[in-house]
């Protein structure tokens, strides 16, 4: 790699105008010897700059210290390298530094399972998970607005994983593209590999939660006890816990009623979904919301959806009413998420 | 004063005592019933409440009549006196009917759901003071023919919902093939308007009025199938809807069938149960000592 680097720069050579002076000033000409000293001069600061990034680089792909880390990356997500003066032709991308950043965080954290690799064409990275869709390669997709934020993308059907924000510190799941990407065509995985993946997803969420304390939404990721996940229809989804009900049965899953209108499922001795109104109490609108139980709070609903493949049909049928929220940065124009 | 013309009356010191004797025997009779309550013992409550009812069912003995005025004093208090005696009963229910989930809807009146499943039926009202379940004719029924359907192996609904799903498979084709059709018009209308304006033969007219006429009833038969198939969209949603209700319903009644079965061995069995079930509970009752005592 470092080779890359001994590729002959190639520099701006300034445009005359640029040191012209506005005739409409009034000011005297500068001598040429000024000229060159201005010149020299921003090209020793571009040169710094140069050099500063180097040791920024350092210390993302080399430092053993968290917090060093995460300012490396928040230097780099905003840094200017190319000026008026210098321009490094051989570059890795605002994405490709997020790629590194995932590998080092989850490698200071002993959990880094993802593997980071080079593509031989344009040296471009990508994050390549063994067993998950095949030939699937993972990249950050930048966000054009605002270069700390980005989208955790699959390269080949543009979906997103997650959302992060190095700037305001939130990491948010997407709900509908991870179930697009690894439920609905499941065929290619095995489900060993999607736990496994579902896993390594929710460690990058943990170790940024832990390591700098970002506000993180796991969505049907999250296993804790408290995991709360809202759906998308406001009001008692009818049809869908009819359907549940009928489905569960031919896969002996009874639906049962509970003594407050809610919806429960024990889907086996110790994991047990329900559908219920968690507003019932306040007197507010209603806000309809899933939950999954187990003894050891391991179970997330993005686990019930690879274990059971009824449960799957179920959810996949039904997304009308019971998909699962997911925050606004994923929400696209017209598709009624509001 | 001679008041010969009088009719006799009644003679007050006779009346005195048959009104003291009837009151007395009222009295006996509430205290009974009270002392009973005091005792908790629902058994005796139950004789003193119904006397042919009991002696029918229990005694087997069929008195020629049966004094019921002083069972009369409390039909006013039929409430309280079914309020007392459903804890015991409910007690005794929920353990030879565990698919029964009853509820108080007001003072000693109860109504029980046939399961804790999903969308479970309100199945019928319990009456305590005659130990009997009044099922709601409407869904008893149903479990009735759900049990005959059984034998077919089939469900309640199945032949419904097979036709439903046809019917939706055809909609579904004539939707499908909308655009065949509206070639196969432009193809006639064309032909059509091409015999409109071929000179005939005087000779060969009749033949070319035929087909033109053929061609109108073929274009009028298509025009048919569109309107269905307009419909179409609408009606598979109903339809859908429709099939969703029945196997739901079948859902229920597979439940229905499967708890019975599990407790009862049988519906027969079930029924017989049912029709036995005050002469069972005061049985219980005796045999164990009035429950809770």
């Amino acid at each position: 790699m470092m080779s890359e680097y001994e590729n002959p720069t190639i520099t701006f050579y300034p445009h005359e105008s640029e040191f012209d002076v506005n005739p409409e000033e009034q000011k005297p000409a500068l001598s040429t010897n000024e000229r060159l000293m201005n010149y020299n001069g921003r090209l020793k600061e571009s040169l710094n700059n140069g050099i500063r990034f180097t040791e920024v680089f350092d210390t993302l792909i080399n430092t053993t210290d968290l917090n060093e880390l995460f300012q490396s990356i928040k230097t780099l997500a905003s840094y200017q390298l190319d000026d008026d003066y210098l321009v490094y032709p051989i570059q890795y991308s605002r994405a490709d530094f997020y790629l590194i950043f995932i590998n080092r965080l989850l490698s200071l954290n002993d959990k880094e399972t993802v593997i980071l690799m080079s593509s031989e064409k344009d040296r471009a990275l990508y994050h390549e998970f063994p067993g998950i869709n095949a030939c699937g390669r993972f990249k950050f997709k930048v966000d054009s607005a605002d270069e700390q934020r980005a989208f955790y993308i699959d390269e080949r059907t543009g979906l997103s994983l997650f959302y992060i924000d190095f700037s305001d510190k939130v990491l948010y799941f997407n709900s509908r593209d991870i179930v697009e990407l690894l439920i609905a065509n499941d065929a290619e995985n095995d489900k060993e590999d999607l736990i496994r993946f579902e896993k390594y997803l929710v460690s990058i969420g943990e170790c940024v939660e832990q390591a700098y304390g970002y506000e993180v939404d796991f969505n049907l990721l999250n296993a804790r006890r408290n995991a709360v996940y809202p759906i998308v229809s406001e009001t008692e989804p009818e049809v869908a816990l009819d359907r549940l009900f009928i489905m569960g049965s031919e896969a002996g899953c009874m639906l049962k009623s509970g003594m407050n209108g809610e919806a429960i499922m024990n889907l086996s001795d110790s994991v047990v979904l329900t559908l219920f109104d968690e507003n019932l109490a306040g007197g507010n609108s209603p806000k309809w919301v899933i939950t999954v139980k187990d003894d050891e709070d391991k179970i997330s609903f993005f686990d019930l959806l690879v274990r059971y493949d009824f449960f799957k049909d179920w959810y996949l049928e039904n997304l009308q009413s019971v998909e699962i929220r997911r925050a606004r940065c994923f929400w696209k124009e017209d598709d009624g998420e509001a | 004063m001679d008041n010969s013309n009088q009719f006799v009356l009644a003679d007050h010191k006779q009346a005195t005592i048959d009104l003291t004797n009837e009151i007395k025997n009222k009295l006996d009779y509430l205290q009974s019933l009270g002392r009973a309550v005091q005792a908790q013992d629902d058994r005796l409550v139950y004789q003193l409440i119904d006397s042919e009812k009991y002696s029918t069912e229990i005694l087997k003995a069929r008195h020629s009549s049966y004094d019921k005025s002083n069972e009369r004093l409390v039909e006013d208090a039929y409430g309280l006196v079914s309020e007392y005696l459903s804890s015991n009963l409910i007690e005794f229910l929920r353990e030879r009917y565990p698919f029964f989930y009853f509820e108080e809807t007001e003072t000693g009146k109860f109504q029980f759901y046939f399961g804790n499943w999903w969308g479970r039926r309100l199945f019928g009202t319990l009456d305590v003071l005659n130990v009997k379940f009044n099922f709601d004719e409407n869904e008893y029924q149903k479990l009735v023919r759900s049990f005959e359907f059984e034998a077919e192996n089939k469900r309640l609904n199945t032949d419904t919902i097979e036709r439903l799903s046809q019917e939706n498979d055809e909609l579904q084709e004539l939707l499908d093939s909308q655009s065949n059709r509206e070639a196969e018009k432009e193809r006639m209308r064309k032909k059509l308007k091409q015999l409109n304006q071929e000179k005939v033969m005087p000779w060969d007219a009749g033949k070319q009025r035929e087909m033109k006429q053929r061609l109108t009833d073929e274009l009028s038969r298509i025009a048919e199938i569109d309107e269905k198939a307009a419909n179409g969209y609408q009606r598979i949603h109903e339809n859908e809807k429709r099939v969703l209700e029945l196997s739901k319903e079948d859902t229920l009644l597979g439940y229905e069938k499967q708890s019975i079965i599990a407790k009862f061995g049988s519906f027969e069995n079930f029924k017989e149960k049912n029709a036995a079930l005050y002469r069972d509970y005061i049985t219980d009752l005796i045999a164990t000592g009035n429950r809770r005592n």
